[in-house]
């Protein structure tokens, strides 16, 4: 196999007329270059095979049926109702995108149709240091500031002798949005720097305002990047895991109170559960199991965003 | 360009309700970077108190190997970094002045002396926190360790990320004929790139503790995030080749190179800065990963070995220190030692993000890189 | 010109608030005796004791970490918290030498390793303390499992005022969690909640939450908690050494350090020292919350 892939010595016509014919020992190089390419197919297979299998293994001794739609996660007690956990995440990466992803595509907008260039540098180089500050970072300030606010916030809402702790849904939500504003602002910049200038001009030319060019050119024309933005938003909060573990509550069911009280996502209670479960066990294959859910859901994401992408680069 | 910008401003501004919209959306969008900015500042300033209390009495040592040694590199980067944002500010005051700046291997030179010369008088002056082993249960803990482990597992991953990295791009960009297995490696890069990284984790996990019974390890953990990374560098790495001009290729082909020379002595250096931006946004990563390390390097910083240069050990990092101190430490002074963690990353952060966005505008400037490809 | 404007200006920022920050401590600090383990620098290699596991435990295997340390140069004791439940794995795959635990090793666990017992601690409910349940002193083990259970739920059905109680658990993996389910629940069966990862973030919690309830080790009894006795036909018990020893309060467990197969080297010598009487007699009492084995008039399998 991997010698049809290995590419002959004799130079390909089409792409490079003439080269000096081949050293002895660079078919080796050629060799090293090919295995990296099959590292990463390796890999990639390898990793999604190992989790597949333990994954199944999983479901096989719990049931597809009991994961998905149980609403207490008790490994412990053998009791693997995933619900909780999917509706965690779902929720925590729903309103992250609902709360952050609007203000972050606004800003962009403004950045590329309205402000100055200076600000516009400026602007982005303190995006793009946010967006790189580990997730832990907002995870700790979150737990040290966000949640006793989130607490005072819901007695005030739900009235003074509701039975909240501040962490849940809505701190999480509200961590995760300010966490992935910055990626998605950065994301829409790109999108919308993708407008072919002619267009403005011609908008311009027309005699259409700035704000007429901004929102009825290049919104409509740079969407689908935006979209994309918004999709990767989306992908990165679903598959946060430390910060949202540090204000999630952790309490391993529905949530009492859907915004205010504790509950937990996929991928906190992984990395909780991972510490106690001993491998070959239910409880430890039923994580791999939600690892599965997890990660079928982000591929599938990113894939069509992907494929978005592409479609708006032709 | 500027002329086309300047056509498309010197429209009319639009109705009364649509300058106030506009008003309105740039308030809203400044305060949003402010926020930020703020939260940033108030990182470096909260944690600032410290990283920046130098000592008059000498740090003794704890008696761990490699522990002068370590010392000896923090405060050469303390200081280098001191050096580097006194030259920023000369620099800029000299634009100001519109002074000619001084000569560039002048102004590294003084860097360099300044961080040697920091190293050696003021090594044992450092800030505590910075050089002192963490502590379990008692105040007065230290990151030394951690900060240790952060570098050393950007290290170890970038030797696993470059090399493969770098070779996938060149096959990928150069190499490559069968249609069928290009789109199979693209493809894997998608999928790598789209998966959460406690997938990683759980991976991790499953190969080097359980598979192969190797405990925590910083080679799990630095395998992992290499991994983890592979679809960043290689994606940078294949276009900044796309990027190298065919000529320059064809030329080396004139000379009588083969594809291989062409690929080594042309295609990467032309493409190095935007491979180097490429290693330098991984390194970022990797300094702000915590989930997969958590499983598969462990939580533990063991006292005889806290500074060794096993990779089979395991080890934290300043992420997962952070995320350690604050749901398992019994500290009395965790607050302050988070947000001392934390300033430390937000630096580091700030320095990858410099560094790569300056040599992402290397790419640019064609000078340097034909010189490079053609000497 | 408008760049170097922004990099003056950011430099200068930065270096404002490097300055403000060197302020805040420029005093010199005070000269500290340089720790037990720098001062015989002489020790080639030092050797480590490592220990994962209960946090229950931990304020006491620290106290023992420092008066070895002091009296073994060159033996140093890492010990890190996670739960009793990650000491047993950790200390069963060979991670750590020692796992400490609030509970017996399972079945499966118990072959491969050694029990060392070294002290005996009580727990108790702790609380939040507010006008809200001042009045509650005590409550019976009965209430308690309601309460844990989810199904007393407000402060004033235990006598205090209107005021909902928010439970919040360790987590699974806790030692402190089994050990309490076991004696006032009969298992493990807590109503789900807010769960905090280790004691010492669980007293910060409990301290911020109004109205939250939980459970601690006596090691980690804080005068801002309100630690409640148990109210029982006799009268009302309070949780101490002479009630745990004497059998009347029932909530408490042995302290376990497992080790696989026999220790050996420092990690002996520390068990060792753990089990000694200088220890157990003059050092371990004086470790708020603990009683020495010895002391205990009644076994528990």
């Amino acid at each position: 196999m991997s010698n049809v892939l290995i590419a002959p010595s004799v130079a390909e016509p089409r792409r490079v007329p003439l080269t000096g014919r081949p050293r002895p020992g660079e078919a080796v190089i050629r060799g090293a270059l090919v295995a990296c390419g099959w590292f990463v197919l390796a890999t990639t297979l390898a990793m999604l095979g190992f989790l597949a299998r333990t994954g199944i293994r999983g479901l096989g001794e719990v049931g597809v049926g009991a994961l998905l739609s149980g609403d207490t996660w008790k490994p412990e007690a053998g009791s693997f109702g995933g619900l909780a956990l999917i509706v965690g995440t779902f929720a925590t990466a729903l309103g992250a995108i609902a709360l952050g992803a609007g203000p972050a595509v606004l800003a962009a907008v403004w950045l590329t149709e309205f402000a100055g260039e200076s600000v516009a540098r400026g602007y982005r180089r303190v995006m793009e240091i946010a967006s790189a500050v580990p997730s832990v970072v907002y995870g700790w300030l979150a737990l040290v500031y966000l949640v006793p606010i989130f607490e005072k916030l819901a007695h005030a809402i739900r009235g003074d002798d509701a039975p909240v702790t501040g962490e849940g849904i809505a701190a999480s939500a509200f961590l995760l949005a300010v966490m992935i504003a910055p990626t998605v602002l950065l994301l829409s910049l790109d999108a919308l720097s993708r407008v072919p200038r002619p267009l403005r001009d011609a908008s311009a030319a027309l005699g259409a305002s700035p704000w007429q060019t901004a929102f009825s050119v290049s919104v409509p024309y740079g969407w689908r990047g935006l979209l994309v933005a918004t999709f990767f938003g989306f992908a990165r909060a679903a598959g946060e895991t430390m910060a949202v573990q540090m204000v999630i509550g952790g309490a391993r069911r529905l949530p009492r109170d859907f915004f205010f009280s504790p509950t937990t996502t996929i991928s906190a209670q992984i990395v909780m559960d991972m510490q106690e479960a001993r491998p070959g066990t239910p409880e430890n294959d039923v994580l791999y199991s939600m690892a599965l859910v997890l990660l079928s859901v982000s591929v599938v994401v990113v894939l069509v965003t992907r494929a978005m992408a592409r479609g708006q680069a032709r | 360009m500027s002329t086309t910008r300047s056509l498309h401003r010197s429209q009319r501004q639009g109705s009364s309700r649509e300058v106030a919209l506009k008003r309105v959306l740039g308030i809203g969008a400044s305060a949003l970077a402010v926020v930020y900015a703020l939260g940033l500042l108030y990182l470096l300033v909260r944690g600032g108190a410290r990283l920046w209390s130098f000592t008059l009495y000498p740090t003794p040592l704890a008696g761990v190997d490699n522990e002068e040694a370590m010392r000896f590199v923090v405060a050469a980067g303390v200081f280098g970094l001191v050096g580097w944002l006194a030259l920023a500010l000369v620099r800029a005051v000299l634009a100001r002045l519109e002074r000619p700046r001084f000569a560039a291997k002048y102004e590294r030179g003084a860097v360099a002396l300044v961080a040697l010369a920091g190293a050696l008088v003021a090594r044992d002056h450092l800030p505590r926190f910075l050089v002192l082993l963490p502590s379990e249960t008692k105040a007065g803990g230290g990151i030394g360790p951690e900060i240790f482990n952060t570098i050393y597992f950007a290290v170890l991953s970038t030797a696993i990320t470059l090399p493969i990295g770098v070779g996938a791009a060149v096959y990928l960009a150069r190499f490559a004929r069968s249609q069928r297995f290009v789109g199979a490696v693209r493809m894997a890069l998608d999928t790598l790139a789209s998966l959460p990284s406690i997938v990683y984790g759980l991976f991790g996990f499953l190969v080097f503790v359980v598979e192969m019974k190797a405990g925590y390890s910083l080679f799990a953990g630095a395998f992992v995030l290499a991994l983890l990374n592979l679809p960043l560098v290689v994606g940078i790495a294949e276009e900044s080749m796309h990027a190298v001009p065919r000529e320059l290729d064809e030329a080396s082909f004139a000379l009588g190179a083969t594809p291989v020379q062409t690929a080594l002595r042309v295609t990467i250096p032309y493409a190095w800065p935007g491979i180097l931006s490429a290693l330098v946004l991984s390194v970022g990563r990797v300094f702000s990963e915590s989930a997969p390390l958590i499983m598969t390097a462990g939580t533990t910083i063991s006292r005889s070995n806290a500074y060794s240069l096993n990779p089979f050990r395991g080890g934290e990092t300043l992420a997962v220190h952070l995320w350690y101190v604050n749901s398992a430490g019994l500290a009395p002074d965790r607050a302050d030692v988070s947000a001392g963690t934390a300033a430390v990353l937000v630096i580091l952060v700030a320095l990858t993000n410099l560094l790569a966005s300056r040599f992402a505008r290397y790419g640019g400037a064609e000078g340097t890189r034909t010189k490079k490809a053609t000497r | 010109m408008t760049r170097h404007r922004f990099e003056l200006s950011g430099a200068a920022l930065i270096a404002i608030a490097f300055m403000a920050a060197a302020c805040d401590k420029s005093a010199p600090p005070a000269p500290e005796a340089p720790p037990a383990s720098a001062s015989a620098p002489a020790e080639p290699t030092s050797s480590t004791v490592s220990a994962s596991g209960s946090s229950a435990l931990q304020p006491l295997v620290n106290a023992a970490k420092e008066k070895f340390e002091a009296n073994r140069k060159g033996i140093s004791v890492e010990v890190s918290a996670g739960g009793s439940k990650k000491g047993l794995s950790d200390v069963a795959s060979g991670a750590v030498q020692i796992g400490d635990s609030d509970i017996f090793a399972p079945d499966d666990l118990k072959a491969q390793l050694v029990d060392h017992k070294v002290a005996v601690v009580g727990f108790a409910a702790m609380a939040n303390k507010g006008p809200f349940n001042d009045k509650v002193a005590a409550v019976s083990l009965a209430d308690l499992a309601k309460v844990f259970a989810g199904t007393i739920t407000n402060w004033k059905d235990l006598g205090g005022q209107s005021q909902p109680i928010v439970v919040i658990n360790r987590a699974p993996g806790s030692g402190t969690r089994s050990v309490f389910g076991s004696i006032v629940l009969g298992g493990d069966k807590f109503v789900e909640s807010q769960t905090e990862d280790n004691s010492g973030a669980l007293v910060a919690k409990l301290k911020q939450t109004k109205g939250a309830i939980s459970y601690l080790a006596l090691s980690f009894a804080d005068p801002d908690l309100h630690t409640f006795a148990l109210k029982s036909d006799a009268g009302v018990i309070e949780p101490g050494p002479e009630t745990i020893t004497g059998g009347t309060y029932p909530i408490w467990s042995y302290e376990h350090m497992y080790t696989k197969g026999e220790p050996s080297g420092a990690a002996k010598e520390f068990l060792d020292y753990l089990a000694s009487a200088d220890f157990q007699e003059h050092v371990l009492p004086t470790v708020k919350g603990f009683i020495p084995v010895t002391q205990m008039k009644l076994a528990r399998e």
